[in-house]
């Protein structure tokens, strides 16, 4: 089974510069190859749903070789992602038909997958650095890919931030590997937990957490690192702006820095509580600056902020109850961080497709506003309306704050959930044109299909918060999560 | 003392991604933050007068340890240095191609030309 995890890496690496020698005369081929790659990418990554362990490659053990590792965090991660990237290649083959070269797409499109996938499974912190790196350069060229003055200008304020920010990550890798002698994740973790010097101030232990969560606060684009993302969600191809918020955000901002956090450095109640406030920072700010934002793609891309901001803050309060010792509300808050982030990864790019499709119906013009009908489902359950999934994870993120006693949490939570929900709701009618206006046919099948079929895989994850499938989906995710601060009865901790 | 050259160069580089209104100034600002922690990463694994991490005859396994450099920051900074590179790469390539289109790398200019073409 663990013989899949270089696969994973591999395969997409391997199609990327076979795709990247194939002549234009294939471009046909090349679709198809560019499915099945990732056809065959998320049955493996299915196949692995579940599973945890360890492949040491080459055969070299932990501290000298290089590890990859899944448990059932990143295992439910991984097959999201994947479903993801298979959606939006499925559309890109024929929207993408506008742009000079497609094959040229679909081989940075194996990159990131390589990039996003082998930051879910590196298991020490230089390996993700550098796959983060790899999906931060293809999402760079990605986000610039249809050459106009504003997408280039985008592009490269996206690349000089993500390139500072990856300095500073690197910068505290560096302290890390300095004060400690190793970057194997466990080994660090339980060299960390012996110096017990976590959360004293201005130690080196302080110094590398605070310049590597800013390296991948940049990365998910939370409040004071965000500038570069409205601009890159607005101007960028649908694609690439549904790739890059829903595969790359969430896996080398999000993930990164939650794993970092969470198994590296573990949480102290401090830490919880700082990571808290700064989602909650992100969550409200993201919010207001999206009820003054002009068009679609950009209103869009400061909900999604604010989203992301929401989720930061459900693990950072989920780690301050565990770091407490309230397993029972800790177990409720992740998995309801973790439905949050796994839906977030097919409504904010639902959205961004959508908007994609009006282009495709009304030429190039990248603040074409799409119709009512489906991207009502992304909007909804980024709303947080009943019957979509982000109801049900604001709640439980919300409800395991007022059980526990976290009162202030819980209200500034439920503040900007209904401020977001109003909000929304109220811009939904001034940026979505009525249905009916055109003829719906006029989109074409391969672009109106993966939009639906995402559309009623967002409806089917909010099935996840029902308490039997919460049980064995969500919460065995939470734990895996919550292991880093139990590393000896991380067994029994969702009971 | 090379510890703090490594941080004054480190500052100079944020000052200048702070401060610099142009495209190839900015770039060049990234460059030398970037520069300033693989200067940080191998000194972490420096030892003075330290041998070269090669195990020979007359450096035996037994002893490499304990008289040559660190070799494992060198093998970081070879990968950030190939990473760098490329971004480098990346960027030139866009900012000639905005300096194609708009005909100036100062971002001020540029913003107020896509503004304009917004209105």
């Amino acid at each position: 089974m663990s013989g899949l995890l270089p696969l994973m890496i591999a395969l997409p690496l391997g199609a990327g510069f076979i795709l990247a020698l194939t002549p234009g005369k294939l471009t046909k081929a090349a679709d198809v190859f560019a499915l099945l790659v990732p056809a065959g990418l998320l049955v493996m990554a299915a196949s692995l749903y579940g599973f945890s362990g360890s492949y040491y490659v080459g055969g070299w053990a932990p501290p000298v070789g290089i590890t990859l590792s899944i448990d059932r965090f990143s295992g439910i991660l991984l097959t999201g992602v994947s479903l993801l990237i298979f959606l939006t290649a499925l559309y890109s083959a024929r929207f993408m038909t506008r742009y000079t070269s497609r094959i040229k797409y679909y081989v940075i499109l194996m990159m990131m997958t390589a990039g996003v996938n082998g930051t879910l499974l590196a298991g020490d912190i230089f390996n993700r650095f550098v796959y983060v790196e790899l999906a931060a350069i293809s999402s760079y060229i990605l986000a610039g890919f249809g050459c106009s003055g504003r997408e280039l200008a985008a592009a490269l304020k996206f690349a000089v931030l993500g390139a500072a920010a990856s300095a500073v990550t690197l910068l505290g890798i560096a302290v890390l590997y300095a004060s400690y002698g190793t970057v194997d994740i466990t080994s660090l973790s339980a060299a960390i937990q012996a110096g017990g010097g976590s959360g004293v101030f201005f130690s080196p232990l302080f110094l590398a957490g605070v310049l590597m969560s800013a390296g991948f606060a940049l990365k998910s684009a939370l409040i004071p690192f965000h500038i570069w993302q409205p601009d890159a969600m607005e101007y960028s191809p649908a694609p690439s702006a549904a790739l890059i918020s829903g595969a790359v955000v969430t896996t080398t901002g999000i993930y990164a820095m939650v794993r970092t956090l969470f198994s590296v450095f573990g949480v102290t109640p401090q830490t919880g509580a700082a990571v808290a406030a700064l989602g909650l920072i992100s969550a409200a700010a993201g919010d207001l600056a999206a009820s003054s934002a002009g068009s679609y793609r950009r209103t869009a891309a400061y909900y999604s902020i604010s989203q992301t901001g929401f989720i930061i803050f459900g693990f950072g309060i989920g780690g301050r109850l565990g770091a407490e010792g309230n397993l029972a509300a800790a177990s409720l808050v992740l998995s309801g961080g973790i439905l949050h982030l796994i839906s977030s990864i097919f409504f904010t790019p639902l959205i961004f497709l959508k908007a994609g499709s009006a282009e495709e119906l009304r030429g190039t013009e990248s603040s074409a506003a799409p119709s009512k009908g489906i991207s009502t489902i992304g909007l909804f359950s980024m709303a947080g309306v009943p019957p979509f999934p982000g109801f049900f994870s604001k709640a439980m993120i919300i409800a395991g704050c007022y059980f526990s006693g976290y009162y202030l949490a819980a209200a500034a939570a439920g503040a900007v959930s209904v401020r977001t929900l109003v909000s929304l709701l109220r811009k939904r009618a001034a940026l979505l044109r009525p249905e009916g206006k055109e003829p719906a046919a006029a989109i074409p099948l391969l672009v109106k299909l993966p939009v639906a079929l995402m559309a009623l895989v967002i409806i089917g994850l909010s099935l996840l918060a029902a308490p039997r499938l919460r049980g064995r989906v969500l919460d065995p995710a939470g734990e895996g999560v919550i292991e880093a601060f139990l590393p000896e009865t991380g067994e029994g901790a969702a009971q | 003392m090379l510890y703090y050259l490594t941080c004054l160069l480190f500052l100079i580089g944020v000052f200048g991604l702070l401060t610099q209104r142009n495209i190839v100034k900015l770039i060049i600002s990234v460059l030398i933050i970037e520069n300033a922690v693989n200067l940080f990463l191998v000194l972490s694994g420096y030892r003075e007068g330290g041998a070269a991490p090669i195990i020979t005859s007359v450096t035996s396994q037994s002893r490499i340890s304990v008289v040559s450099v660190d070799p494992f920051p060198q093998a970081m900074v070879m990968t950030s240095i190939v990473i760098g590179l490329s971004v480098l790469a990346l960027m030139t390539a866009i900012a000639l191609r905005i300096y194609h289109i708009y005909g100036t790398y100062n971002i001020d200019e540029i913003a107020a030309k896509i503004r304009e073409k917004k209105e």
